[in-house]
């Protein structure tokens, strides 16, 4: 074995000899990180965060797959006649990851968007009585009537979700209005 | 003096080069950063056009990293 550079700091150390031959690792060779192989290590990080890009852009991809393949009509398992006024339940369309709000006005008038706040993604919390839906996580709100955001980070109005009622209160939801 | 000055301008370029690979690093990082944010939300019109914006810094940061090699073995 090639005799071992010692530490500048350690160069009056008497029991050096001992853990150097249970420890064998060279300084000077395990503190030469120059500069070319900084630039090496730099190029590397960049090129794992396009990979990180690239898997994003297969990831939507796959989501909007699913999407369009579960773009259809679903009846929900609740009665409107079921449901208070100012109260809401949820469900989820157009599939199990999309968590929807569906909360009823009046018989006459019932509203639905999605639970995912536009900012970050944060499950939404109805208050029909102060005709807002609210995020808690960054103190974000969305108007109950629009879906148009009224005050915190959110910038874009919340998907709306189109469904129908019919004379025996029968909710079918049928498509999703993407936000603009 | 020549020989110096030779010295100091092969270490200026590596300088400029490193610089300009971090740079880079800096922006795809940012990118990278958006996209997840954006990905988070549901939208997805910004995404392909960041993953190659991404992918073009990248070529350009390995052709930094192929000039550098060439550089050096000469």
């Amino acid at each position: 074995m090639d005799k071992l550079s010692k530490h500048p700091s350690r160069e009056t150390d008497q029991h050096d000899e001992g853990w150097r031959e249970q420890y064998p690792i060279d300084t000077v060779k395990e503190q030469n990180q120059n500069r070319r192989q900084f630039l090496k290590t730099v190029v590397a990080g960049s090129a794992l965060l396009a990979c990180g890009q690239v898997a994003l852009v297969a990831a939507e991809a796959r989501r909007a797959q699913v999407k369009q393949l579960s773009d259809k009509r679903m009846v929900l398992d609740v009665n409107l006649s079921d449901i208070a006024d100012g109260e809401s339940i949820l469900f989820h369309y157009p599939d199990e990851h999309s968590p929807c709000l569906l909360i009823k006005i009046s018989d006459s008038k019932v509203l639905s968007y999605s639970q995912k706040c536009t900012h970050l993604a944060c499950p939404l919390i109805p208050k029909a009585e102060e005709g807002m839906l609210f995020c808690p996580c960054h103190k974000g709100a969305f108007d109950l009537e629009t879906g148009n955001p009224l005050f915190g980070p959110p910038k874009r109005a919340l998907p709306r979700v189109q469904l129908s009622v019919d004379d025996t209160g029968l909710i079918t939801v049928y498509g999703m209005e993407q936000a603009l | 003096m020549n020989k110096i000055k030779a010295l100091e301008k092969q270490n200026n370029i590596l300088s400029f080069k490193i610089t300009l690979a971090m740079i880079i690093f800096a922006v795809q990082l940012y990118a990278m950063a958006m996209s997840v944010r954006y990905y988070m939300a549901g939208e997805s019109t910004a995404l392909w056009p960041a993953a190659l914006f991404s992918i073009l810094l990248l070529v350009v940061s390995i052709s930094v990293a192929i000039f550098d090699r060439k550089h050096k073995e000469a």
